[in-house]
């Protein structure tokens, strides 16, 4: 079953155009402003199933925030069709609203000076959820996010990992079918960061809660989703899952060997020599042009191998590449 | 009209909030009484009737009980945190509002105390009408102005979505608060004129009203239906332009 489904969505924003020149030029455009539309979302489509954990990602600017305000109903589409939980969020914005949760890593739900309980009791009001309901969900949530100790806390008292940790069990308390995660790791230390992203996971599982995230953080990414759907300039450029994002797109690797001979020289099409030292050699190989498959079978030719090793670019340096249009189409 | 639970946790976690910030309070009490007691001063050297401190006394009572919502809602625009309130299954403005009826009424009992503790201690004597319906009636008004001005507020908190900086807003309806709703001086001491500029605000709903019923004599049912009015209009306004935001939200992002 489809949770979100975007088809050919568009979406323009018109802004006036600052006026430079004399006094009367100013005032004129003052009364009388010229507009220029900026494309933000380019025609884009895709479908979430439920229960998938999609990044959503691309550099700033991207049309990321624009698409997630459009599938939370909060803006209105310029064109194509939106239909999140088969609800058209421009319209049914209200309904939605008790289907959906966000978690913006650089903003707080939690009411600064009072105990994270009131905030998640108030929460548990505004979703309208039963008392004996909500009793049971903060009890599981508190137990599995560990923070039974915290909820009497003020949260001007909590570290930022433990605030974090809060804030996801208020995103989290009504059961949300689609959950907005909007860089929920930012400014956290790795420990707390590994924790956040294995309880967001463990509870999407568990609920069966689609997720979109959007996060810089490649290994937020790589530890929680399955699938990514990058956009650049309002144009959609890669949807795939994760592990084709890692062996389709990945242009160059390289391959260090440590050899019995003292002295390698190579050259061959298609490799660079990284480093070079005695008994060691790493090289880079353009997968366009050579396979890692014959670089390798040549070297068993030459030389008696004692070790060797083949590195991949990592998940960042992938996205990078895409996000140059560095990649052959 | 009855209001949904969710709305009524929002004021009872904006008067807790409140309650958590004394030190505000304090400061907030300090101010009042500073104020109360200047004007004390000024009044005794004119040899003005004590009644002047009373009426004083009570318009700092309602203005300084009511909270800041415009600045709340301005931050809310500029920051983009209004995205997260939008994303609930309630009316951001009327959390905002809610919010802000529960921070004034705790500003409002312990600014009370204070107008009727200090009042009585640098008169020492009560207003001329004393009857206990009187008072009770006058504080129901004087709650009254405080809804009145937080729409008022409410209001210019929602232009920050075409004026980046609301203060100076702010310091206008300060001023116009000050002018036209009688501040420290009632209204019956302006000119004709003044007096009929001042009736086509909503000001003196705000002060004048309570203060003066307090103290004086005013026309119960004009009054009230006046301030019945400007709610009315004030709450239509607010509606539109609010309507007109999302329009505008929507059209330029935030």
């Amino acid at each position: 079953m489809n949770t979100i489904v975007v088809q050919n969505l568009v979406k323009h924003f018109s802004t006036a155009l600052k006026a430079n020149g004399s006094f009367y030029q100013r005032i004129k455009n003052y009364i009388s402003p010229r507009h220029y539309t900026v494309v933000a979302v380019d025609n884009i489509s895709f479908t979430l199933k439920a229960g998938e954990r999609v990044a959503f990602i691309g550099p700033n600017g991207a049309g990321k925030s624009t698409t997630i305000k459009i599938l939370t109903g909060i803006m209105q589409p310029t064109a194509g069709y939106v239909e999140v939980l088969n609800q058209k969020p421009n319209i049914h914005r209200k309904q939605l609203t008790y289907q959906i949760g966000a978690v913006f890593g650089q903003r707080s739900q939690l009411w600064y000076h009072l105990p994270v309980q009131e905030t998640l009791a108030l929460l548990g009001a505004i979703y309208d959820i039963p008392s004996v309901e909500y009793q049971k969900r903060l009890g599981d949530l508190t137990e599995k996010f560990n923070i039974v100790p915290l909820l009497n806390k003020p949260v001007r008292q909590l570290s930022l990992g433990e605030r974090m940790r809060c804030e996801i069990v208020a995103s989290f308390l009504h059961k949300p079918s689609v959950l907005f995660l909007d860089e929920p790791t930012i400014g956290l230390d790795i420990t707390a960061k590994t924790i956040i992203r294995d309880l967001i996971k463990e509870q999407s599982e568990q609920q069966g809660t689609t997720l979109l995230l959007t996060s810089h953080d490649t290994d937020d990414i790589e530890k929680v989703c399955d699938r990514v759907i990058i956009i650049d300039k309002g144009k959609l450029i890669l949807d795939d899952s994760l592990n084709n994002l890692k062996t389709n797109y990945i242009r160059k690797k390289v391959v260090s060997v440590v050899t019995e001979e003292e002295f390698i020289t190579w050259d061959r099409v298609g490799t660079t020599v990284l480093m070079r030292s005695p008994h060691h050699l790493k090289i880079e190989i353009d997968l366009t042009k050579n396979t890692t498959e014959k670089v390798i079978a040549e070297f068993l030719e030459t030389y008696t191998l004692k070790d060797l090793t083949i590195e991949g670019p990592s998940l960042e340096t992938i996205i990078q590449t895409l996000y140059r249009h560095d990649i052959t189409q | 009209m009855i209001l949904p639970n969710k709305y009524k946790a929002i004021i009872s976690m904006a008067i807790r909030q409140q309650l958590v910030q004394w030190s505000q309070l304090v400061g907030r009490i300090i101010l009042y009484g500073v104020i109360v007691y200047l004007f004390y001063q000024v009044f005794q050297s004119v040899k003005a009737e004590p009644n002047r401190v009373w009426y004083l006394a009570i318009t700092e009572w309602v203005i300084l009980s009511t909270s800041s919502v415009a600045f709340q809602i301005s931050r809310d625009i500029q920051s983009g945190q209004i995205v997260y309130f939008m994303l609930r299954p309630m009316h951001y403005l009327v959390f905002r509002f809610c919010e802000c009826m529960g921070t004034s009424l705790v500003r409002f009992i312990l600014l009370g105390f204070c107008c009727f503790l200090l009042g009585f201690f640098l008169i020492g004597a009560m207003p001329e009408k004393t009857y206990l319906w009187t008072w009770i009636t006058g504080i129901l008004f004087s709650i009254l102005g405080v809804l009145l001005y937080s729409l008022i507020l409410v209001l210019i908190g929602l232009l920050s979505f075409w004026i980046k900086e609301i203060q100076v807003l702010v310091y206008l309806n300060l001023t116009a608060t000050f002018c036209f709703g009688g501040l420290i001086v009632p209204l019956d001491f302006y000119s004709d004129f003044l007096k009929k500029i001042s009736f086509c605000t909503p000001y003196p709903w705000i002060l004048w009203w309570p203060a003066q019923w307090l103290t004086d004599t005013v026309n119960l049912s004009h009054a009230f239906l006046g301030w019945s009015f400007w709610m009315f209009f004030l709450v239509i306004c607010i509606g539109i332009l609010y309507e007109k935001c999302l329009k505008f939200f929507v059209v330029e992002g935030g």
